[in-house]
């Protein structure tokens, strides 16, 4: 519908057939192209040299990490969905065949954390003339320290244009207020390994006693990754790791570069 | 007590030079050179369970008869059994070590670094461990201090969106300025209208700066009286961008030892009451609204342009477009503006011109221009909007929906080449593709698309019969 109201004479004129539209714009995006840059896999010789700076921990080397990333034209967004998370994977494969000691690992993904904050800062869904493009509370559950995943979310989240209300260890009065005083489409909860699922499953259904009838909650993070019936387990309305199957488990949909209810 | 080391300790050391020992003292070297050391067998149960009796006490782990995956998080027993792999798969007598959590019923964790040895008597394997629990300790505070700088960060930005929100909404003029460096360190969209910049010029400038008339003086005087007084009566003075009399209300406060100076910006009352709700509104459309806005007269020249026009083209300040033509600015300069002033002029009005914008950097960002020709007075006067289109084009180009990225850079090609150079490159089926845009872009204008594509109105026809287009002569 949109697309059609902003449509101008050159895909009307072009209208004719659709193979051959689409042969020429993939002759001329591989022109354009020329250099090729794919966003949803980090480029290996850049991802390890962040990862390098980020267990090291000097700061100048870090910068230098970051301004090559600009250089080569890596926006902060693919840094923070793409890269981040890609770090964070690799340390912790670089603990489970003791590369790295965990010591360095929660130093280093504290490090990705601040480099998140820094650029997520300017990721800003809520104010006065931003259209409401839905709400989610995001909780880390009582004591997961797993918080990178969740903060990645939350950039995206943020980006969509959905207000998001961020609580780490939030306890049950917190909780109660939160969900009283304020509303949302639904609730978060993210967490990294099958230790948390029982604190989740004791979350979820203390949120279904006080929490609002019907307040669709969804567990997502890492723990995706280690399979098993999660919303079994935990009593929650859906799990999964993609931001947008989540988004419609709480009756949002994201499309055209905003977020919007789906219901009345 | 240690019953694998009382029966085969003798053959464990019998190799090498080293002196034999007895069981008992060996068993009591190990206990005290580890934190922790257990002997598991092959199968994977835990033989034996050795404590450093000079170390703190991990508890009462009874964990002898049990199977080492009991008392490993699900995350450690993978890397422990592939680091057992490794080690039972080397030849060598190397030893490899494994960084493991303890979990004793999911109860309480500890950290443990075990070096594993194979020990070829009876196929076990004797894990020698040193306590990480000091730093997992200081792990937990690292962790608990981050938790807390998250939630303060959390409640930070809500702060912050109260404050950005009263400060977009508020109809008050508001301005802030470091009383030590005399500069606006912020302002909102209603004090920088008033003051005739953009927000952004506007930040950082020295407030003395900006304005002029007799009584600037007195209000740099105040404010130096501020600094010591804290009260001062407002100042009449004159916007130096804007050219507007302003009443300015200063008032002091501190924030972290900084002294702020609050400038509430009002007009004096007369002006005020003469925009009437629509006009009020336009107003407000043309310096808010995302689309750029801009007025020429009818050769094209700039009168007026809006921020986002400003924005759009990179351009410091209004100023520097006004009074140019609106051609410098178009990718296809004369030929554009033509194209727009003629059918505007004919019509009243264009819609949907698609080009791209030429920046102050000589950047290119694909645009649509609608344009409509007010002819109530003397002087015409062409009004233009241009809507960004190179966010647009992703989405509706079949075949680009993956990368935005991927369309812009080919509009970008399409743009800084001409016709012939891509032709080179690639087939007729672009070659036509260009064609029949610019066909479309100029209302079937056989003349201007020749133009357009720096080619002879006799080649153009002649790629036109080729590519089976004439037929749209009548149109």
């Amino acid at each position: 519908m949109q697309m059609n109201q902003m449509g101008s004479p050159i895909p009307h004129a072009l209208g004719e057939a659709d193979g051959v539209i689409n042969f020429a714009a993939q002759v001329v995006a591989m022109l354009a192209a020329r250099g090729g840059k794919a966003d949803s896999e980090p480029r290996a010789d850049l991802l390890d040299a962040l990862i390098a700076a980020i267990v090291l921990g000097e700061q100048p080397r870090l910068e230098e990490v970051l301004r090559e990333l600009r250089r080569q034209r890596i926006s902060v967004e693919v840094l923070a969905d793409v890269y981040i998370p890609a770090a964070a994977r690799k340390m912790g494969d670089a603990w489970t065949s003791d590369d790295l000691s965990f010591a360095d690992v929660t130093m280093a993904a504290a490090r990705l954390q601040v480099i998140l904050r820094e650029i997520g800062a300017a990721w800003v869904a809520d104010g006065g003339a931003i259209a409401d493009g839905g709400s989610v509370l995001m909780v880390v559950p009582d004591r997961e320290q797993h918080t990178l995943g969740a903060m990645v979310a939350l950039g995206q989240l943020r980006r969509m244009g959905i207000s998001v209300c961020l609580r780490f260890w939030p306890d049950r009065q917190e909780l109660r207020n939160l969900l009283t005083m304020r509303h949302f489409d639904g609730m978060f909860v993210s967490i990294a390994n099958r230790e948390k699922l029982e604190v989740s499953s004791v979350l979820v259904h203390a949120v279904r006693e006080f929490g609002p009838a019907g307040l669709p909650i969804v567990v997502g993070g890492a723990i995706m990754e280690h399979g098993g019936d999660v919303v079994t387990q935990t009593g929650a309305d859906a799990a999964t790791d993609d931001i947008h199957v989540a988004l419609q488990a709480c009756g949002l949909v994201y499309e055209g570069k905003k977020a919007s209810r789906l219901r009345a | 007590m240690v019953p694998i080391l009382k029966t085969k300790g003798t053959t464990i050391l019998n190799g090498g030079s080293m002196p034999l020992i007895s069981p008992d003292l060996l068993s009591e070297i190990i206990s005290t050179a580890a934190d922790i050391a257990l002997i598991v067998s092959r199968a994977g149960v835990v033989v034996s369970v050795l404590i450093n009796p000079h170390h703190r006490s991990f508890g009462q782990l009874d964990w002898v008869g049990r199977n080492i995956r009991d008392v490993l998080t699900s995350e450690s027993y993978p890397k422990f059994e592939a680091r057992v792999g490794q080690l039972l798969a080397a030849q060598t007598a190397s030893t490899l070590s494994v960084e493991v959590n303890h979990a004793d019923q999911t109860i309480w964790e500890f950290p443990v670094r075990y070096s594993l040895h194979h020990l070829r008597a009876d196929d076990s394997i004797m894990m020698l461990g040193r306590d990480l629990r000091p730093i997992a300790e200081m792990q937990q505070k690292l962790v608990s201090a981050q938790m807390a700088l998250e939630r303060d960060y959390e409640s930070q930005r809500e702060m912050d969106t109260r404050y950005r929100v009263l400060m977009e909404m508020t109809r008050d003029a508001i301005v802030l300025v470091s009383m030590g460096s005399g500069r606006i360190t912020d302002l909102n969209a209603a004090a920088a209208q008033m003051m005739g910049g953009s927000r952004h010029d506007l930040l950082g400038s020295a407030i003395a700066q900006e304005f002029e008339g007799r009584r600037r003086g007195e209000f740099l005087e105040s404010m130096a009286n501020l600094a010591v007084a804290d009260t001062a009566a407002p100042v009449e003075l004159q916007a130096r961008r804007s050219q507007q009399r302003l009443v300015v209300v200063p008032m002091i406060f501190r924030a972290a030892g900084e002294r702020l100076l609050l400038c509430r910006l009002e007009s004096p009352a007369q002006t005020k009451g003469f925009v009437d709700e629509l006009g009020d509104n336009l107003n407000r459309l043309y310096h808010d609204g995302i689309d750029s806005i801009v007025f020429t007269d009818r050769d094209g020249i700039i009168r007026n342009a809006n921020e986002a026009f400003l924005n759009l083209t990179d351009s410091p300040n209004q100023a520097a477009v006004r009074g140019k033509s609106m051609a410098d600015y178009l990718a296809r300069g004369m030929v554009d503006l033509k194209v727009l002033i003629d059918n505007a002029r004919r019509a009243g009005h264009m819609r949907m011109y698609a080009t791209k914008l030429t920046t102050a950097f000589a950047g290119q960002i694909a645009t649509e221009i609608s344009a409509a020709w007010l002819n109530d007075r003397p002087h015409p006067i062409l009004g233009l909007v241009f809507r960004d289109a190179s966010r647009a084009d992703a989405l509706r180009r079949p075949g680009f929906a993956t990368s935005p990225e991927g369309a812009n850079s080919v509009m970008e090609l399409v743009g800084s080449s001409t016709l012939k150079d891509i032709v080179a490159e690639t087939t007729d089926v672009v070659e036509k593709m260009c064609i029949e845009t610019a066909v479309e872009l100029t209302r079937n204008n056989r003349v201007a698309a020749a133009e357009m594509l720096g080619l002879s109105r006799q080649s153009l026809y002649v790629k036109l019969r080729k590519y089976g287009l004439m037929a749209n002569d009548s149109e």
